[in-house]
């Protein structure tokens, strides 16, 4: 059994390493999630269609009345439960199959477009609130949800071109190549202007857009009519890369034509895996990110070019001079770097010397240079060692300084962590304003990296707890008996950190 | 002060004012705080606290005091620190009721000795990459902070604790290290995943694939708009940092006539009550010290003794052994002026190298510090020539990071069995003192357990 106290300090150490370790877990399963996501198969949406959408029907007056929207409702119900028997119709027919997997995508979808509705004034969505509700639950689980997925929007009218495009869209399965995502492209990019008022079509024709958006920029561009815009769809991503002001004019062009068209938000299933290459980021956040990089690289010439008679080195000067003569020449920063910067001297010559030492025993017959040689080094290093110890001379007298201004009061603190507020090392990067970049080659290297700087905080922990429990334990140990159990333990935690045993064998020869 | 002085001035207040948006300060506080208005101080107390916190934000975790003495103390206690040398200023009353000027002298000496605005800048950065720190600054840091609360929570345990229940505690802690590292594992692989299937996606040449953040923009749109809200509102921040940069010596000239000011007021001042009776400072009121560091300055110097009297009598006992060699060789000795030569070129050589050894005691290292974004670059690419070597871009490669953390890694290791020897060699006695027990220590590892488990990479 330990006393009371010691078994307080050691339980906290321990207890709080491990409560810092489940955090950083914690932590790490949230990025992980996020990342798992992202590889996982998720759905691309494009959000200024919608809003393009809502916008439509304000202008047009064509705003479905109250009555109308009843009836979408009552309609929605009639189509629910058709496709619920269409499906269990279909799940057991093999031969349709191609079909099926058309109409799943199509309820995998739906809800997507409904995903940035939080982006429009839309008004069909204060009208048709069931339809609303039905699709915000099934954002969280698709498939499951299947049948409130198959609701009607308000506007419902839908083009014959696109309806024609589902022949190819459905005849093949979900994009798998580049190519037949290409084709897409172009079907899909045919202008659409009549309206159909046949629902069952509507759905046909979302899953006629499921090949363009792997194409298109998932937040960008998504309906062209245009066939110009279309041959630069067809030409690919690279070329987009490559003229991104192009780009850009196109997109806005297109956002323009596109306001006067019903554009369906198309969305489908993607995967980073196949088409992760396809991506392109908003164009917002692309000139936002340009901007910010080449002003930060401007930043940080003003930085290196920070010189010591840079403006205000006067008022400084100046200002300095009129510090109070009982403060102490050197500030608690410098004499903490300066601290620093002595141990580490310390700790290399120490090893410098530990290496002499092995050599020696090493080598027994030096030739008379090489000893000679050896001789003056140690003598340099004995130099090097009285001139650290006047500097820290001068700092121990500094620290005194310091001490005596606190009035003694610190010394009653116990521990040291909890006086000094500046006992962290600081990162000495703050402030350089680079946005540096690490470039690795390969999948183990990050694998390494990742290990090794993990290995190392544990060290530092384990250190920490080694030296805590040194102190705490190993008294217990003096007393005049010590149980063979308690020194086992002991034994385990302070030399093996926890990992092996000693043996202990019972040598009574009285017996 | 002329017309277009003052206009640029209040331009350069304005920038800076920009500069610390968010801080809550106006410029117009500025010019009240040269005439040491009272309705000054409290916005200055509250925007050296703000921009203190947000800079030294890391070292001191626990400061989230909402109360206006509190929050003086530390901006004291940092400026303290720092070495700021105004006693003045320690004498502001803690109610915050005067003393604008003061803080605005104070504030002016931080902005150029410790840099507080770039320092601003970088630690409200906003990082879009995937970030990784190449240093252990900050694991360190969690380290310590944890020693920090253990004084500060007690543990309430009741009744008696079983060292048993300690060894249980310990594995459980070296379980979830591994726990840790195995997540570590699979997120630096989903990571790299991610890079390898959006190459050619990003903007910058430099970059070229996308990171975490910004292909989770693509999946979910509505964050953009946030983020380049984000982006734009620094963006406009380092703009009126580059504003600042270029007309910032107006402001050095009119702070010169604050300090002018205050300096004629306290002659004044001195001249009315003969001797200023406030000139000690009693830091203990704010600071709570630097024991921290006495210590180790102790302990250093203790260290340094130790060192130098060991290679005293190593040394001494050298040139003994050395003098008879030389003796002895004296006549094996033919050209003297060879071996005259032959010193002399050793002697250079070793003095070089120990100029190189006291550099290295009495400088700071340049070792790599703070977060870089994550970049995977193919060897075949030939990562050097698709750097943009113009642009002002620091890189560093993977292996050179690699190469740093082993050697780090070896020596806290080192340090580490250090203890462990010094704990078995106490143990080790106390066993042989006890009586009736053998015990026989468990068999010597050649590799570490840990360290195979975590090396395994392939």
């Amino acid at each position: 059994m330990l006393p009371t106290d010691c078994a307080q300090r050691l339980l906290s150490i321990l207890n709080r390493a491990q409560e810092d370790c489940t955090e950083q877990k914690k932590q790490l399963e949230e990025h992980l999630s996020i990342s798992r996501t992202l590889i996982g198969k998720w759905k691309i949406n494009v959000p200024g269609n919608p809003k393009q959408e809502a916008s439509n029907e304000n202008e047009h007056g064509d705003e479905p009345s109250p009555e109308e929207c009843r009836d979408l409702e009552l309609l929605n119900k009639a189509l629910a439960k058709a496709l619920r028997i269409r499906e269990s119709i279909l799940a057991t027919g093999s031969k349709v199959q191609g079909d099926a997997k058309g109409i799943e995508k199509g309820v995998d979808k739906k809800p997507a477009p409904r995903n940035s509705a939080g982006h429009q004034k839309s008004t069909c969505k204060e009208r048709t609130p069931k339809s609303i509700t039905a699709t915000s639950t099934s954002k969280t689980s698709e498939p499951i949800k299947k049948n409130s997925c198959y609701l009607l929007k308000a506007p419902y009218r839908t083009d014959p071109e696109r309806k024609r495009t589902r022949g190819v869209a459905t005849s093949r399965l979900p994009s798998k190549g580049s190519k037949s995502v290409g084709r897409g492209a172009v079907k899909a990019s045919v202008p659409h202007k009549t309206q159909v008022s046949n629902s069952a079509d509507k759905l046909d024709l979302e899953q006629g857009c499921n090949g363009p958006e792997v194409m298109d920029s998932p937040v960008v561009e998504s309906v062209r009519e245009d066939s110009k815009v279309t041959k630069k769809l067809l030409k690919g991503p690279e070329k987009n890369l490559d003229h991104p002001a192009e780009e850009g004019l196109a997109e806005s062009q297109t956002t323009q034509r596109n306001s006067k068209e019903n554009a369906m938000p198309p969305s489908h299933i993607f995967t980073l895996k196949e088409q992760g290459v396809t991506l392109r980021l908003p164009l917002s956040y692309r000139t936002a990110y340009v901007k910010n990089a080449s002003l930060w690289e401007k930043s940080y010439i003003y930085q290196k070019n920070r010189a010591e008679s840079a403006p205000g080195m006067q008022f400084i000067q100046r200002i300095q001079a009129t510090f109070d003569s009982v403060m102490p020449a050197v500030s608690p920063a410098m004499l903490e770097e300066e601290v620093t910067c002595l141990t580490n001297g310390y700790t290399f010559m120490h090893q410098k010397l530990e290496a002499e030492q092995f050599v020696e025993e090493d080598t027994d017959v030096l030739s008379w240079e090489d000893e000679y040689s050896r001789l003056l080094t140690l003598e340099g290093l004995q130099n090097v060692v009285s001139h650290c110890l006047l500097k820290l001379q001068e700092l121990l007298k500094a620290a005194e300084v310091h001490m005596k201004m606190d009035y003694g009061d610190c010394s009653k603190i116990s521990t040291l962590a909890d006086c000094a507020v500046f006992s962290e090392p600081k990162c000495r990067v703050v402030g350089s304003m680079t946005s540096p970049l690490l470039f690795y080659s390969s999948v183990q290297e990050l694998k390494e990296m990742a290990a090794l700087k993990l290995r190392m905080q544990v060290l530092h922990q384990q250190l920490a707890i080694q030296k805590v429990l040194a102190s705490e334990l190993l008294p217990l140990l003096d007393s005049e008996y010590v149980q063979p159990l308690f020194y086992r333990a002991i034994y385990t935690l302070l030399c093996e950190a926890g990992e092996q045993f000693p043996v202990l064998i019972r040598d009574d020869l009285s017996d | 002060m002329s017309r277009a002085v003052n206009g640029r001035l209040k331009e350069a207040i304005a920038s800076l004012c920009r500069v610390l948006s968010g801080l809550g300060i106006n410029p117009e506080t500025f010019r009240q705080a040269k005439f040491n208005r009272p309705e000054a101080t409290a916005e200055f107390w509250k925007l050296l606290y703000g921009l203190l916190k947000k800079v030294c934000g890391a070292r001191t975790s626990d400061l989230n005091d909402e109360n206006i003495d509190a929050q003086i103390r530390f901006v004291k206690s940092v400026l303290w620190y720092y070495g700021y040398g105004i006693l003045d200023f320690y004498h502001l009353p803690y109610d915050g009721s005067q003393g604008s000027r003061e803080l605005l002298l104070a504030f002016s000496w931080l902005l150029h000795t410790q840099h507080v605005l770039e320092k601003l800048l970088e630690a409200n950065k906003i990082r879009v990459g995937d970030e990784i720190s190449v240093c252990m600054c900050d694991t360190i840091k969690t380290v310590r902070c944890k020693s920090k609360e253990e004084t500060a929570l007690p543990f309430s345990q009741r009744g008696e604790t079983d060292i048993r229940y300690l060894q249980w505690l310990n594995g459980k802690l070296r379980f979830c290290w591994r726990t840790l590292h195995t997540a570590k594992l699979e997120e630096v692989a989903v990571l790299h995943k991610i890079h390898l299937y959006t190459r050619g996606c990003h903007i910058d040449p430099n970059i070229n694939h996308l990171s975490v953040t910004e292909t989770d923009l693509l999946r979910q749109p509505e964050n953009c708009n946030k983020l380049v809200k984000l982006l734009e509102s620094e963006n406009s921040r380092l703009k009126a940092y580059l504003e600042w940069k270029r007309v910032e010596s107006v402001y050095w000239q009119w702070m010169e006539s604050v300090l002018d000011c205050k300096l004629e007021e306290a002659r004044s001042l001195q001249l009315q009550n003969s001797r200023n009776e406030n000139n000690t400072l009693q830091i203990a009121e704010f600071c709570r010290g630097n024991v921290h560091t006495i210590g180790e300055v102790e302990k250093l110097n203790n260290n340094l003794v130790r060192l130098h009297d060991e290679l005293e009598e190593i040394v001494s006992c050298k040139k003994v052994l050395w003098n008879e060699k030389v003796k002895a060789r004296e006549k094996e000795l033919l050209n003297m002026r060879e071996f005259c030569a032959t010193v002399m070129k050793i002697e250079q050589e070793v003095k070089k190298k120990t100029e190189d050894l006291k550099y290295h005691c009495t400088h700071i290292k340049t070792e790599m510090h703070g977060s870089y974004r994550l970049v995977f670059k193919d060897d075949k690419a030939g990562f050097t020539k698709s750097v943009n070597r113009q642009s002002s871009v620091d890189v560093i490669k993977a292996t050179e990071v690699l190469s740093e953390l082993r050697r780090k890694e070896v020596k806290l290791e080192k340090e580490f069995k250090k203890l462990q020897k010094e704990c078995r060699k106490k143990l080790d006695e106390i066993a042989e003192s006890m009586d009736g027990v053998i015990c026989i220590p468990p068999i010597k590892k050649e590799i570490h357990i840990e360290k195979s488990g975590k090396g395994n990479l392939t």
